[in-house]
């Protein structure tokens, strides 16, 4: 079933090398640099591993929600995605690299996750009660088996999706179809207790249930935020000029819109629960990140997160177009990043007697994990990127998504 | 006052779209279409601009919320204070979930009473139409003979030319 597709350049053929190499340097140059900031720097190890695990909280997000929303796709059986569902396999794929760059904080778990320390757990009766869940062996567990999930589901509907572009079997369409049903079922099982582990376990003695929900959302729209961005970076390189139009943008603005007020919805639905019952167990977690500095991060995240993004894309204009939607996307890109911050960074202080809990401890080493991370998070997707066509070719429901028109 | 009306009839999508696109063209007056179904790309073919309920569902969210916020501060902080749970009378949290709804309220039910005022078409209206077979399989266009250059028999030629399978003039007051 050959489909007509327009003419434009859809593959980075000879630009992938160079982009890859220039990405990885990328990424070296980021690590090595918060290596020498690390070891130089009184203290510089600890304040090294807390922007490395905030910054690898991030772009696990964003892998995360291209996971899922290629997952979403083949469930509901949407034609209108398929054009920008290459893009999103190899965002997602990305979770292999990230394995890699997981294993240094294995090694900086006592710098990051109080309950590993002996001397505090000891003095501790609720970390104590809290050893069977918590503790480094069984940790290490759950990570193998959450990234052996997020791997195994990513890889393989990368792979299927590129092995359709000749074989042009539906056949394998189907095949990716039944593998999403359970793999959105652990999906939803590993992302709640992997951000419970990863972030909420940092402040041991507060717990949330709707925790993973408000990482699931960031990360959803974090990556629905991530794509018009990566679409506006290969336009302006000549590539997929003709096959994403403005109704396909159409909708990823939307998905930006309705994950905003997702998001929202659920901070303040956590919000209001701690803040209405008062009890001193949960008020602390919030009480921290009202306090001085971080009071204004809050509030920087309500009017930034929300209010303004909220205004700016309910309107059709700006989602129809490229030019508007991207700024817009890189925007919540850097919100979200504030908001992992606004997650993470506060329990930098846990455990610490006489701290100033009230400032916020930005350090340069928070930007150059972002970087180090991202060099490597945009190479990998190059490197997924490299042989096969940036749209999925062989796709039953192409010709749908190209000809696809919002009603 | 009265109007002439011409009608034509068609029997199926493709022949509609083609005749409004081509009486467009001409720079007719379409008065209004009648389909069985909804006609996908039919508004865009006749030209008929973008809906303004967006904006009417916007202004009555802004405006419900704003109200209740008001309401509830009136209620809970100044007309009768009352301690919940030694929180501040105005505690703003605690209005959030009911601004949402009555938000919600207002935008959607205030938007379906405008689309009855502006169509206009409410529960319980005496069905207008042009031609009864509009509701089973047949789709009319009509057109208003505004003034001395419309031809009847150039126009009528044109929808000939989409397969028309009648047409016909009349006179409508409005």
């Amino acid at each position: 079933m050959p489909h007509e597709t327009p003419k434009e350049l859809l593959r980075l053929n000879e630009a992938a090398p160079r982009l890859f190499r220039n990405a990885c340097l990328l990424g070296i140059a980021g690590l090595v640099v918060s290596l020498l900031i690390a070891v130089s720097v009184d203290g510089g190890v600890k304040r090294a591993y807390h922007s490395y695990l905030m910054n690898f909280c991030y772009f696990l997000s964003l892998s995360l929600g291209g996971l899922v929303f290629v997952m979403i796709q083949h469930l509901s059986r949407a034609g209108w995605s398929v054009v920008v569902r290459r893009i999103s396999e190899a965002v997602a794929a990305n979770v292999l690299f990230l394995v890699v760059l997981f294993v240094p904080i294995l090694f900086g778990m006592h710098h990051l996750f109080p309950w590993t320390r002996e001397e505090l757990v000891a003095s501790d009766p609720l970390l104590q009660w809290k050893q069977p869940y918590l503790n480094v062996p069984f940790f290490i567990i759950r990570c193998l088996i959450y990234f052996g999930v997020w791997c195994g589901l990513s890889y393989f509907l990368l792979r299927w999706s590129q092995e359709q572009d000749d074989s042009r079997s539906p056949a394998l369409t189907l095949r990716m179809e039944r593998w999403s049903a359970p793999g959105i079922l652990l999906f939803a099982i590993t992302v709640t207790f992997a951000s419970f582990d990863l972030l909420m376990s940092r402040d041991p003695h507060w717990f949330s249930t709707i925790y993973g929900v408000y990482y699931f959302g960031g990360s959803f729209l974090g990556f629905v935020s991530l794509l018009p961005v990566i679409f506006f970076a290969l336009r302006l390189n000549g590539y997929i000029r003709r096959s994403v139009t403005a109704e396909h943008f159409h909708d990823l603005g939307k998905l930006m819109l309705g994950f905003t007020v997702f998001w929202a919805y659920i901070a303040f639905s956590q919000f209001l629960l701690i803040w209405y019952a008062d009890l001193p167990e949960e008020t602390g977690w919030y009480a921290r990140r009202l306090e001085g500095q971080w009071g204004w991060l809050s509030f920087l995240l309500l009017a930034g997160h929300f209010i303004i993004p909220f205004i700016g894309l309910l309107f059709r204009y700006p989602k129809r177009r490229l030019r508007y939607l991207a700024p817009w996307g890189l925007f919540i890109l850097v919100m979200h990043w504030l908001d992992l911050y606004w997650l993470s960074m506060p329990e930098f202080y846990w455990g610490v007697e006489g701290a100033d809990t009230g400032v916020i401890p930005f350090h340069l080493l928070d930007l150059t994990t972002l970087l180090g991370i991202g060099g490597f998070f945009l190479a990998g997707t190059i490197q997924w990127l490299r042989d096969c066509s940036l749209i999925p070719e062989g796709d039953p429901r192409l010709k749908e998504s190209l000809s696809f028109e919002n009603a | 006052m009265n109007r002439r009306i011409f009608m034509s009839v068609h029997e199926c999508e493709e022949d509609l779209l083609g005749v409004v696109k081509a009486v467009r063209q001409q720079g007719l007056k379409i008065v209004d279409i009648y389909t069985p179904y909804p006609v996908h790309g039919l508004d865009r073919a006749a030209g008929f601009g973008p809906s303004r309920l967006p904006w009417i569902c916007f202004v009555l969210g802004l405006l419900g919320a704003g109200l209740k916020v008001w309401f509830e501060f009136w209620t809970t902080a100044q007309d009768w204070p009352i301690n919940v749970g030694g929180k501040p009378w105005d505690s703003l949290p605690a209005f959030i979930p009911v601004t949402f709804e009555v938000m919600v309220l207002f935008a959607g039910v205030g938007t379906v009473i405008a689309l009855f005022i502006a169509t206009p078409l409410y529960p319980g209206k005496k069905a207008v139409t042009p031609f009864a077979r509009t509701t089973d399989d047949r789709f009319a266009l009509l057109l208003e003979e505004e003034d001395a250059t419309f031809d009847p028999d150039q126009v009528r030629m044109l929808c000939e030319r989409y397969n028309a399978v009648r047409v016909e003039e009349r006179e409508e007051k409005y």
